[in-house]
């Protein structure tokens, strides 16, 4: 016998079936999120453990008496580098952390300082040229370059993870045997220092110069030259640069491999301000 | 005993130099490759014992479907069609248990990058190109 037909929906029948969508909706959502959020820690511990385990390796192998001195002193060289890119990135995550929301920068108690950019410069460029050489790559300050630049007033920890993120970039995605040449200028119209680092490498693709510093944005010449970035280092860069007051931004020239990034920090402007930063940027 | 050859694949090669340099000094001869297209291009060339092979790396001409940075488990696949005999060790942060199952599916040893001292990888590798198994001392 057939069944009797269903009587009609009923309105609660309706809103029912509703948010019995709405759930499934959400839970494909949270699902997605999650497989994000796996394939992102999974990033970070990449990044993380490879120098480190790199370290180890290292470290059996001086132990293990079976080096010259000249190739152990390389075997240090390299432990080096592989230290400072660790260092390098668990700053930016521990920053990342803090980034994450605008009620966090209040939390940056550092005082403003003066900060020399030229020393600064020279300074990060001598930690990264190690990690340069395992690629034949060469840091330049171009000291000339830096006469007639002033001091900045900065948080200096947080304008240094800046310029690292820059040049570290730089490294990583410059090709071999070539070279990486960081630039000082001042505008007095402005009163605003800038610092250029320029590279030859995967360059950017027209288009991308502004999406490079969103948060998580890779581009897929990146990607495939280092597969387990996580795409902060620039983000991190510009929102220090922004709550500076300053600007950052990305160019390329006519053969669209030499990639040139201007940091551009106020001089004198955040004279009296430490508590109150800017708002983060609508994007 | 001939030099047996080890093929060492990740992207990022400083992160291996410890170990090639420890390979060498046990008188391996240590070929590099730095996406699974090179990989291919030098086991058709050279005779290769055993390879390592990282997860988070690029195969370079990606297949399709197989996320461009994550191409190792399908590195190893490859490889394994055309090589069925060749040990794979898979040395990788990875800790999803889907990812590891595939990869050990795929005939790989997985070893986890950060836990596996150089002595016990090379004690690994030596059994192997030996062809006998390796017993864990239970370090």
């Amino acid at each position: 016998m057939p069944s009797p037909p269903d009587p009609p929906p009923t309105d609660e029948a309706r809103r029912i079936d509703q948010l019995r969508r709405e759930v499934e909706v959400l839970t494909k959502r949270l699902a997605e999120s999650d497989k994000e959020r796996v394939e992102y820690l999974q990033n970070v511990a990449h990044q993380i453990v490879a120098p480190l385990n790199a370290m180890k390796w290292h470290i059996e192998n001086l132990t293990s008496a079976r080096l010259g001195v000249e190739r152990a002193k390389k075997v240090l060289r390299s432990i080096y580098s592989q230290a400072t890119l660790a260092v390098h990135l668990a700053k930016n995550f521990a920053l990342m952390s803090n980034l994450e929301g605008d009620h966090a920068l209040s939390a940056v108690r550092e005082p403003l300082e003066p900060v020399e950019l030229k020393r600064l410069l020279i300074n990060l460029a001598d930690d990264f040229q190690p990690l340069g050489w395992d690629k034949s790559i060469q840091i330049s300050v171009d000291d000339r370059s830096f006469v007639g630049v002033p001091d900045i007033l900065a948080i200096k920890s947080l304008v240094s993870q800046v310029f690292s993120n820059v040049i570290e970039n730089a490294v990583k995605y410059s090709d071999g045997d070539t070279e990486i040449v960081i630039r000082g200028e001042h505008s007095s119209a402005t009163d605003m220092a800038s610092v250029l680092v320029s590279n030859t490498g995967i360059g950017i693709a027209p288009g991308d110069e502004q999406r490079v510093f969103e948060r998580s944005f890779r581009s897929d010449a990146a990607k495939n030259k280092y597969p387990a970035g996580t795409g902060f280092g620039l983000y991190i860069a510009k929102r220090i640069v922004e709550i500076h007051e300053g600007t950052i931004r990305a160019f390329t020239d006519g053969s669209k491999r030499r990639t040139v990034f201007e940091i551009s920090l106020p001089v004198q402007k955040l004279k009296g301000k430490t508590r109150e930063w800017p708002k983060k940027a609508s994007s | 005993m001939a030099k047996e050859g080890i093929l060492l694949i990740d992207d990022e090669q400083t992160f291996l130099e410890g170990l090639a340099d420890a390979l060498e000094a046990e008188g391996y001869r240590v070929f590099k490759a730095r996406t699974g297209t090179e990989a291919i291009r030098i086991l058709g060339r050279e005779s290769v014992r055993l390879a390592t092979v990282d997860v988070m790396m690029p195969y370079a001409e990606t297949p399709a479907g197989v996320p461009s940075h994550r191409a190792g488990v399908q590195i190893i696949k490859d490889i394994k069609k055309r090589w069925p005999d060749l040990d794979i060790f898979c040395i990788s942060v990875i800790n999803d248990a889907e990812t590891i199952r595939a990869i050990r599916h795929a005939g790989a040893r997985f070893l986890r990058k950060g836990e596996t001292p150089l002595r016990t990888l090379l004690a690994m590798i030596t059994s192997r190109a030996r062809g006998i198994a390796y017993r864990d001392p239970g370090y």
